[in-house]
């Protein structure tokens, strides 16, 4: 698999807002690539400067082998993004704002056609963006993306402020497009959760500073327990099993439920030594994946909501 | 590559042209532009109006000279008054004939030598001399006549028998004679040898383009304002044009206006720019420019750009800011092209706008003129100094030339609010602090001038508001009867020079701007 996006010992310091300093990653092709930092920690600004948004105080950012400062128009010919809010023209329809897009990528009308099939806007291109709901804008931010079949799309928090269902759609549409279509995807986003359902590699960023790099099993293992709630029935027995297994990792007992901080890969274990001695499980739910935990260990407990 | 730009200049208009306010302000400026014209024209109407003919006005004068006679029977002046009105009616010689002075000077000699010389006011319980000294016997405008008519009886006599023998034979040219054996006479008088010799040739001038002269309105006491049938006849302004090209070569010899002001070299450059003007104009017979003929109303309507350059300011202080505004910059700049690319789309898109708010002024202008005057004179030739110059030209193209001259400003201010638009990425911010550049300039200049009481302060006229009027190079159908323009910050201000100051301020926003909008970060 080749690089696709390099970024290279990149730093970008202004007035008092954040700093970028020694930032320095790779993404492959097909990859769908995290990118995972509490708020103020230089995920907008790095994105805005692999998009040519901001310039770089230095380092070097390169996409296929071009770098965006030297040969910009290359290097963007094979990047798409949305930042921020898929923004576009409010008084145009939806088809005009892609048709300006187009234009400007140099996308034909029947790739046009083809993107708004493929993110289920038919029905309403015509109608004008401004009537548009939010998750309808961040369809059609996608399908502009996707214009000019980029190699790389990067997307900063595209499920933000999705229902449940929209947030699926988009994370199957990604998925599909990184392993069906080998697009490499470079996704900021403050659902861990879903982080950890998409991602193939995560990157933890905190004060404009990498702090890891790695695949979601490697961040995961070895890292910090997860927390998670049992459902259990009756309930002073199963009490009085964990404490005889688990003496010093239950965190809490309430009336219906009891939470235990334990490591994925104890979870089997616990469950059959409860079912052997006649404890019916109910429910079992994480209430902070492993993920998070690592998470919140790495960037020493700051506010994860970026 | 240019294949690509015209792409991104596509963009440009499909967002522009597809924007509903876009047209609700082209309407808006389309019906300005028409009301305009309505009120334009309506103006030229009540202009027009009732005046009384001169025979009546004549009328109205005896009738008050016999009131005074009445009271008064020995009065000999306002006898002699009566005669020389009943003499113009019954020879129907009209207020603007040359033997209007002829006559009245006739009557008042016949009045002197019936006083036995005494001068009219000298006399107690005598009333107003209705005949004044010096009033009448001078064909064009204001000559001094001649301040000591100490005659004999016999001088007179012979006088008035040449104004008679002039007024038979109805000749203009014996007219001329006369006048001009006045002024070597010194009976009209001259303040030096030169003077006479400028006063000489004019009516030389008369006799040279067969230029039958007229007679001293100004000065006529029973005619007042031009009635309907003071058209603006061949010899009118052929008069007036020798009266201009006497005035200006006095004023060059004394070194001095009309009011006494000191002349300035770049005043001298222009009347004698004035003269050459005047004489091509007699010997070619291009009669000036009438304000109500076709092309003089094409021109009046036509030079009203302020609104087109509001309509600019409006966009070009919108064009970057509201993509700002909207967050759109953003999936502007990531599609595979330059910033630079993009900053000429939209500048070459802001010129586009403003040629068509332009062709649609003038194409207004030009059917709401032309419906009024059906296009008469529409081919007319003028004689005009441009670019120091004095040139023959069809009006027309004149008119065009002019009006695309006034554009100028109008795009200096444009990539003005184009620069605010990029730095301050506010469009209400940027089209406010253009406008109020725009106006209060004016307003600046104005304190400027009362502060420096009349000196010129030094680089003020590379100031961008000094070099904004530049109507006042270029005269128009009004500004050439009134002979000279307004004047200038600086006396040794040109076109040229206003032309070169617009450029530089223009490249130095537009520099600005592209720099701005180049090399800044999108937060």
């Amino acid at each position: 698999m080749s690089d696709v996006l390099v970024l290279e010992n990149v730093y970008k310091s202004f007035g008092s807002r954040g700093i970028i300093s020694d930032v320095s990653l790779t993404v492959k092709e097909g990859e769908v690539f995290g990118f995972l930092g509490p708020n103020g920690a230089g995920k907008t600004t790095t994105i805005k400067m692999i998009l040519g948004l901001l310039s770089i105080d230095s380092g070097h950012i390169s996409i296929l082998g071009n770098d965006i400062e030297k040969n910009f128009e290359a290097a963007m010919r094979h990047i798409s993004g949305i930042v921020e809010n898929p923004d576009m023209y409010g008084y145009l329809s939806g088809y005009d704002n892609l048709l300006i897009h187009a234009r400007a990528c140099g996308a034909t009308k029947e790739r046009i056609d083809e993107v708004v099939q493929l993110v289920g806007m038919q029905l309403r291109i015509r109608d004008k963006f401004k009537s548009y709901s939010l998750g309808m804008k961040q369809r059609l931010g996608v399908a502009q993306a996707l214009l000019h079949n980029p190699k790389i799309m990067i997307l900063d928090e595209p499920t933000n402020g999705l229902d449940p269902a929209g947030i699926k759609e988009v994370r199957d549409l990604l998925r599909y497009l990184a392993h069906t279509q080998g697009m490499s995807i470079f996704v900021s986003s403050h659902i861990l959760q879903e982080m950890q359902q998409m991602c193939d590699t995560v990157c933890i960023i905190n004060n404009g500073r990498i702090l890891r790099i790695g695949s979601v099993e490697e961040l995961t293992k070895g890292g910090g327990a997860g927390l998670y709630r049992y459902r259990l029935r009756p309930m002073e027995q199963a009490v009085a099993l964990l404490q005889e297994n688990i003496p010093d990792r239950i965190a809490a007992v309430h009336d219906e439920f009891v939470d235990v901080r334990v490591k994925e890969e104890e979870l089997d274990t616990l469950n059959r030594r409860l079912m052997e001695n006649n404890v019916s499980i109910y429910g079992l739910s994480a209430v902070e994946t492993s993920l998070e935990q690592s998470f919140m260990e790495i960037t020493g407990g700051g506010n994860i909501v970026g | 590559m240019l294949a690509n730009h015209y792409v991104l200049l596509k963009n440009e208009r499909l967002k522009l042209y597809k924007k509903p306010s876009t047209w609700v302000l082209m309407g808006v400026i389309v019906l300005l532009t028409l009301f305009s014209l309505v009120i334009n024209k309506l103006m030229f109407r009540s202009a027009g109006g009732y005046s009384p003919s001169w025979q009546e006005q004549y009328n109205w004068g005896l009738e008050d000279l016999n009131g005074q006679l009445k009271e008064n029977p020995e009065e000999i002046y306002t006898a002699q008054s009566i005669e020389a009105l009943k003499y113009l009616l019954e020879n129907n010689i009209s207020p603007q004939d040359w033997r209007t002075d002829l006559v009245f000077e006739y009557y008042n000699l016949k009045a002197e030598q019936l006083s036995k010389g005494e001068i009219p006011g000298q006399k107690q319980n005598e009333g107003k001399p209705i005949i004044q000294h010096g009033d009448w016997a001078k064909p064009g405008m204001e000559y001094g006549y001649a301040e000591n008519r100490n005659m004999t009886d016999g001088e007179r006599q012979e006088r008035m028998e040449k104004l008679q023998s002039i007024l038979k034979s109805n000749d203009w040219r014996k007219f001329i004679d006369f006048k001009i054996d006045d002024i070597k006479s010194g009976l009209i008088g001259s303040n030096s040898d030169q003077e006479k010799q400028v006063n000489i040739e004019m009516y030389e001038l008369y006799r040279q383009h067969n230029i039958v002269p007229i007679s001293d309105i100004n000065n006529n006491l029973y005619y007042r304002g031009y009635g309907p049938n003071q058209e603006n006849n061949d010899f009118l302004w052929k008069s007036r044009e020798i009266e201009t090209i006497r005035q200006n070569k006095l004023s060059v010899l004394r070194g001095e206006d009309e009011n006494g002001n000191l002349l300035t070299k770049n005043r001298i450059r222009n009347l004698e720019q004035d003269i050459n003007v005047a004489l091509k104009r007699l010997s070619t017979n291009t009669a000036p420019i009438s304000y109500n003929s076709f092309l003089g109303l094409l021109e009046s309507s036509a030079s009203e750009i302020s609104l087109i350059s509001i309509l600019l300011i409006v966009y070009a202080g919108g064009i970057f800011a509201s993509e700002y505004g909207s967050g759109t910059i953003k999936m502007l700049l990531i599609t595979p092209h330059k910033r630079n690319k993009i900053f000429w789309s939209k500048t070459i898109l802001m010129m586009e706008l403003t040629a068509i708010a332009l062709a649609l002024n003038f194409a207004l202008a030009f059917i709401f003129s032309g419906v009024f005057t059906a296009f008469k004179g529409i081919g007319s030739m003028q004689v005009i100094s441009v670019f120091g110059s004095v040139v023959q030209l069809p009006y027309l193209l004149y008119i065009v030339l002019r009006f695309l001259i006034l554009v100028l400003p109008v795009l200096t201010y444009g990539a003005l609010a184009m620069m605010m638009s990029v730095v301050t990425r506010k469009s209400a911010i940027s089209i406010a602090a253009t406008m109020m550049l725009m106006f209060g300039g004016n307003i600046v200049m104005g304190i400027l001038s009362v502060v420096s009481q009349g000196k010129v302060l030094p680089g003020i006229k590379f100031l961008l508001f000094s070099n904004t009027e530049l109507s006042s190079y270029l005269p128009s159908a009004s500004s050439a009867f009134m002979g000279g323009m307004s004047s200038m910050v600086d006396g040794t201000m040109t076109l040229g020079f206003s032309v070169a100051v617009l450029a530089v301020y223009t490249v130095c926003f537009l520099w600005i701007a592209h720099d701005s909008f180049c090399r800044r970060d999108v937060k």
